[in-house]
């Protein structure tokens, strides 16, 4: 019945297609409008419909790009409608980069300077500020000086303002000409400072204010092409005098800001301005911002006539800090800004406390925007004021749970970076509770906390080598199924490394509960490859240790080989299993006697002879000859694994690359390297991997190099509030400067070392080393990269205080694109006198 | 800048930075699913190769910013969102999708009164931006029917 | 001319009823179009779907289901591909189960509503399925409840009825010939301030302008005509 119908309508359909073939055929509407735009005899009004059309069709995505011409005519006509139509086309279809530009400059000109119609002059602005190119800025720029100088028209001025800002960015040579006065002249006329005119001012302040760096910088990197001492006094000169010319008079307006900041933000209502009971909160977050950009350029020249002001501003945040409404959604914002802006300019210590306490306290809130930019200016913020973040380490948490995977990974991410060694042991206990929240969405997540845990025991040495077992245990019970092979092998050697054999048998007989008893075992589903690889590969390993255990019901030699034949069936597809599973059965056949045991773990490997897989094929058939041997003989080829090295950042090791040449191995490292992992995929991943904060270490190159053993230092003292005691005392700890290191800054009171781990793929890691030249203490660094990169701060490393001589480090992550430059600041107190110092470097490479 | 509708359908759009028209497709096209994919509740600030993306919700339509991380205030952001939606509602009285695809030239020029050049905010007060925008309409009506009588 | 698309007019709304009486189907065409329509109409043609900015002409086609799966099996199957092309949208109306699983495939510029029936689903539910729905990529479905009441739900959107007319006023109308009513440049309606006073005296001084000037009477209609229709904003 219901199929009659539809057969129905589809007789209709086949109906009227034939119908409208028959009329006429629908053509595609920009092809339609293309030929009426060529037609020059179309009237005026048909065209301006033609040409909204068409940016319709823009608005749809479709290729509009033969409008251009017709919208610049448009623009030309002397008809209003024309010209607005015109304006919003050419914005639309054209855009900076386009030659067809240079037609625009005529009529901009002359719509710039007309005078009967201020609204011409507003199209012609706001066209001009969102197409300017640099060719366009050096043209037109007389037309905005002289608005700028002669209107007295708010509504044209806040436009030529915005304009003079974008000009000057597009062309720094424009600050030749540019006199000053004309911001200090609308500033010093009250009828004319409008809102809008405000932030017209600040945005030509804020534009002056950063393409000074970069003058700067192009002139420097100019130096650097010649280098002649000819230049360098020139660079100086017209610092000088672009500082006398321009910024001075822009100085002496600082004062005149701070107030117009303190009277919007203790305003109460304004109708007009207005946004839930805060005034202006988009003029209050501009002239925040401009003024930072002051003092940070004042920072950076080290300038008196700025930085005389800082102490006044300091006030006025602390004001705005006080006195803003941070219930209201406009206040938090506005909050937000003041904290940036304590931070970016590393105010003192008690503002920043206070940043941190207004950023905690928007975490606590409901708002999930306010708690995403809390946690991401708080991990900034970690090696400024560690402590005072630290202290807010319950919201952090309660975050760690929060439905919103953004929030969980800034949040993560922040866990990290206030981990140190007073709260490890806590901080771990909370990543564990965390893990076992997560679900199969954040496997990134896991991922992530996986990989920094294996780093972090890594960075810090711990004394409870059990706690660290058990940690790990339980990581791959939680979230075992989602461990990379890399990071297994990161475990494996963990577990190896383990000098506590006590702990280890406790450790591992424990973890033996969940993989041979069934009723425990439910807890670990198939999926988890991760939990039997390391079963399996435990089980070779320590077969005489886990023999020892007093729970021989659980643990005898049946139910290890039951174990390991029961993993090589059930995963009959997984090789990388499959091959763990004959080296353990090799290893075990040396350690047992029960002869059915034998002859299972012997048919294990004869199986696999005939595996459609080479490489299992070769090594079984290899592992089979061997089988055969007498025990005493297989005990000899088959030791018990060294103890291996992974190069630790702190130790002298630093001339590992990341990247190794492969090793040809001697034939039985076949044998050897069987028992750790010879996957492929595994070595490839290990090579192509964007090392953490450890250098991947190559294993097979370090099992045959013979373990250099470490020289860490093993004079710790368990000390640790909650009784885990796991920790080494920071104090005995000690960095070495790596020999490749460079030198990127050098005082009389410290040295700056960087250390580049690797580079390269849009991630870079580095490390920088501050050796003391005399006793400091509380040093601080901070670090920027360019606007295209981010860059993630590890804490300074063993401790912020050095003797002479003493050297720490602090671990450095650049993301994004471009040439790798930091501007570091470190501050520090010699004597109990602050210092300040900045400098930046230019790395060779780019990301 | 973009608007786009619950379908993904792009309502409005402005590029504040010049991009190619190959960046400019690529961005048209991922932004709009990445953003319908949120969940209602979570927050508003999503990471988008190296840009952040700001966006908000109002009825059926989805106003999406990029901005520029660490300079670019994400709060304010929203806050602009918000006064642009208003300042449209007050314009066309109580702003629906329908409005802005037919009337996307007002849209447009209420948005070029409130954001300039690289997407600075240029006029806070709601009230100046609506005058001027009625200003430059009646400009082009007295026109048009000047040019039908004469 | 440029011939390289000839691709039909998407002009035809598709609904269909599952297990309603036929004097409900009436009331709610009705409701939702504004159109009457007898009982075993099946196809209703040159009906006008008007909104403030244009009008279209569409094709109604109505249908009916015992077994929702098996017909929507039956339309998305190859052999209606062909009618699936020409519709601009899909109605169905029936109580709404969320163990329905649609495939949408094809139906990438068709809309497709679901008018739950069921008064028991409240709209809270029906945002739910709608958010779950977003995370589909190119999804074109929609739930929308037919006994909603009030205006808006949470996010600020119109909700029932309201809800689906917004969704016929904001489809594309693919291929089809669209009447705007008014375009962005002559939207006069939001412009209260030109004076009635100020037109006159224009129209006063066009026609002292004129009177000295010889003109048939074609040309003095056309240009009335012209004049008629910019004042109340439609298009030639």
């Amino acid at each position: 019945m219901a199929g009659s119908s539809l057969r129905s309508f589809i007789k209709d359909v086949r109906s009227s297609k034939t119908l409208a073939e028959e009329r006429s055929i629908i053509t595609r509407e920009s092809a339609k409008i293309r030929t009426k735009l060529r037609d020059d005899h179309l009237p005026a009004e048909k065209k301006r419909k033609n040409i909204q059309k068409l940016l319709y069709l823009y608005i749809l995505g479709e290729k509009t790009h033969f409008g251009q011409v017709e919208s610049i005519n448009l623009v030309a006509s002397d008809d209003f409608a024309d010209k607005r139509l015109g304006y919003l086309a050419a914005m639309l279809l054209l855009d900076e980069s386009q030659e067809l530009l240079t037609l625009l400059t005529n009529v901009l000109n002359n719509d710039l300077n007309n005078h009967s119609n201020k609204y011409v002059v507003s199209l012609a602005l706001t066209a001009l500020g969102f197409l300017s190119s640099s060719e366009l800025a050096r043209d037109v720029y007389p037309d905005v000086e002289h608005l700028l100088s002669h209107s007295r028209d708010p509504y044209l001025l806040k436009k030529a303002l915005q304009c003079m800002g974008k000009l000057i960015a597009k062309d720094v040579s424009l600050l030749d000409t540019f006199s000053p006065k004309l911001i200090t002249g609308i500033l010093n006329n009250h009828s004319l400072c409008t809102h809008g005119v405000l932030l017209g001012v600040v945005k030509v302040l804020q534009s002056i204010l950063q393409s000074f760096t970069s003058y700067q910088e192009f002139l420097v990197e100019d130096e650097d092409d010649g280098g002649s001492y000819m230049k360098e006094t020139k660079v100086s000169e017209s610092n000088q005098e672009f500082f006398t010319r321009i910024l001075e008079p822009l100085i002496s307006i600082i004062p005149h800001l701070f107030s117009i900041l303190q009277n919007l933000n203790a305003k109460n209502f304004e109708p007009d301005f207005d946004v839930q009971g805060i005034c202006d909160p988009f003029l209050q977050v501009e002239m925040l911002y401009t003024l930072s950009l002051f003092f940070q350029l004042g920072d950076k020249l080290e300038s008196s006539e700025i930085l005389q002001y800082l102490n006044k501003f300091s006030d006025v945040l602390t004001q705005l800090a006080t006195n803003t409404d941070a219930n209201k959604s406009t206040g938090q914002t506005i909050l937000y800004e003041t904290t940036r802006t304590i931070f970016s300019l590393n105010l003192d210590q008690p503002l920043r406390v206070l940043g941190v306490n207004i950023l905690a306290r928007f975490l606590s809130g409901r708002d999930n925007n306010i708690k995403y930019v809390a946690l991401n200016t708080l991990i900034k913020v970690v090696p400024q004021e560690p402590k005072a973040v630290q202290r807010h380490k319950k919201f952090i948490s309660k975050c760690l749970r929060d439905p919103d995977v953004f929030i969980r990974k800034r949040a993560l991410e922040l866990t990290f970076a206030i981990l140190d060694e007073a709260n490890i042991g806590e901080i771990v206990e909370e990543l564990l509770r965390f893990l076992e929240y997560t679900n199969e969405d954040d496997k990134s997540l896991i991922l992530f906390t996986v990989e920094h845990l294996v780093s972090v025991f890594d960075v810090y040495s711990i004394t409870d080598e059990k706690w660290q077992l058990q940690v790990f245990v339980q990581i791959m019970k939680l979230v075992g199924r989602h461990i990379a092979s890399d990071k297994i092998s990161d475990i494996l050697i963990i577990i190896n490394n383990a000098k506590n054999s006590t702990a280890k048998r406790d450790v591992l007989v424990d973890m033996m509960k969940y993989s041979l008893d069934d009723k425990f075992s439910l807890e670990i589903p198939d999926e988890n490859v991760c939990w039997k690889l390391v079963s399996i590969w435990c089980i070779g390993e320590y077969v005489d240790m886990l023999l020892e255990s007093q729970d021989t019901s659980l643990i005898n030699e049946r139910s290890l080989s039951d174990y390991l034949c029961r993993c090589s069936t059930r995963h009959n597809e997984d090789q990388r299993l499959l091959n763990y599973t004959l080296t353990a059965a090799l290893k075990l056949s040396a350690k047992i006697d029960d002869a059915k045991c034998l002859e299972d773990l012997r048919q294990l490997v004869v199986r696999r002879t005939r595996d459609p897989d080479l490489m299992l094929q070769t090594k079984s058939v290899q592992y089979e000859l061997i089988f055969r041997q007498p025990k005493a003989v297989k005990r000899a080829i088959l030791e018990t694994m060294p103890k291996f090295d992974k190069p630790h950042k702190q130790e002298e090791n630093p001339l590992s690359k990341p990247i190794r040449p492969r090793l040809d191995p001697p034939k039985e490292s076949d044998l050897l390297f069987g028992l750790l992992q010879d996957d492929n995929g595994t070595k490839s991943a290990n090579e192509k991997k964007q090392a953490p904060s450890v250098p991947q270490t190559d294993l097979l190159t370090d099992l045959f190099k013979g373990s250099t053993s470490s020289n860490r230092n093993s004079n710790r003292s368990s000390a640790d509030a909650r009784g885990i005691g796991l920790l080494s005392q920071s104090a005995s700890e000690t960095v070495q400067l790596p020999t490749q290191s460079v030198r990127i800054h050098v005082s009389d009171s410290l040295q700056v070392f960087a250390y580049l781990l690797s580079c390269g793929n849009g991630t870079s890691e580095l490390e920088m080393y501050f050796k003391a030249l005399q006793a400091i203490d509380e040093i601080q660094s901070f670090c920027a990269v360019p606007k295209t990169q981010k860059l993630t701060i590890g804490q300074l490393y063993p401790r912020n205080s050095l003797q002479m001589d003493d050297i720490c480090k602090q671990h450095l992550k650049i993301t994004g694109s471009g040439k790798l430059k930091l501007r570091v600041k470190v501050s520090f107190n010699v004597n109990g006198n602050a210092v300040n110092q900045q400098f930046d470097y230019k790395f060779d490479g780019s990301l | 800048m973009i608007l786009a509708s619950r379908q993904g359908k792009i309502r409005l759009v402005k590029w504040y930075t010049p991009y190619t028209p190959k960046e400019k497709t690529k961005i048209s096209k991922e932004l709009p699913p990445m953003i319908l994919s949120r969940k209602p509740k979570m927050c508003n600030i999503v990471e988008y190769s190296d840009h952040k993306v700001v966006y908000r919700r109002y009825a059926s339509l989805y106003f999406v910013c990029g901005i520029t991380p660490e300079a670019d205030n994400e709060l304010l952001t929203l806050e602009i969102i918000h006064r642009y939606v208003e300042t449209m509602d007050t314009y066309f009285g109580n702003v629906c999708e329908l409005d802005i695809i037919f009337n996307f030239g007002k849209a447009y020029a209420i948005l070029d009164e409130m954001l300039m050049c690289d997407g600075s905010i240029t006029e806070s007060s709601k009230k100046d931006i609506l005058s001027h925008v009625h200003s430059m309409d009646n400009l082009e009506s007295r026109d048009q029917i000047e040019r039908i009588m004469s | 001319m440029d011939v390289s698309n000839p691709e039909q007019p998407k002009n035809k709304i598709l609904i269909t009823f599952g297990n309603c009486n036929t004097y409900f189907q009436r009331q709610l065409v009705s409701q939702l179009f504004g159109i009457n329509i007898n009982d075993g109409d099946m196809i209703v043609k040159d009906l006008v779907w008007k909104t403030k900015y244009y009008r279209v002409e569409f094709d109604m086609y109505i249908d009916a289901y015992d077994n929702f799966s098996s017909w929507f099996q039956e339309f998305i199957s190859e052999e209606f591909a062909a009618l699936r092309e020409v519709l601009a949208g899909v109605v169905v109306v029936d109580q709404y189960n969320s163990a329905t699983q649609l495939n949408l495939q094809g139906l990438q510029d068709t809309f497709v509503v679901w008018m739950n029936t069921d008064s028991r689903v409240n709209q809270e539910l029906v945002d739910e399925v709608n958010d779950q729905l977003l995370q589909v990529e190119g999804n074109t479905f929609e739930l929308v409840n037919l006994h909603s009441t009030g205006d808006t739900n949470e996010y600020g959107e119109k909700i029932g009825i309201p809800r689906f007319k917004e969704i016929m006023d904001t489809c594309s109308w693919k291929n089809c010939n669209i009447d705007y009513l008014t375009t962005s440049s002559t939207a006069n309606s939001t412009n209260p301030d030109v004076s009635l006073e100020w037109v006159f005296q224009r129209m006063q001084r066009a026609r002292l302008k004129h009177a000295n000037n010889e003109m048939d009477n074609r040309e003095a209609m056309q240009i009335a005509q012209e004049i008629a229709e910019e004042l109340t904003g439609r298009e030639v």
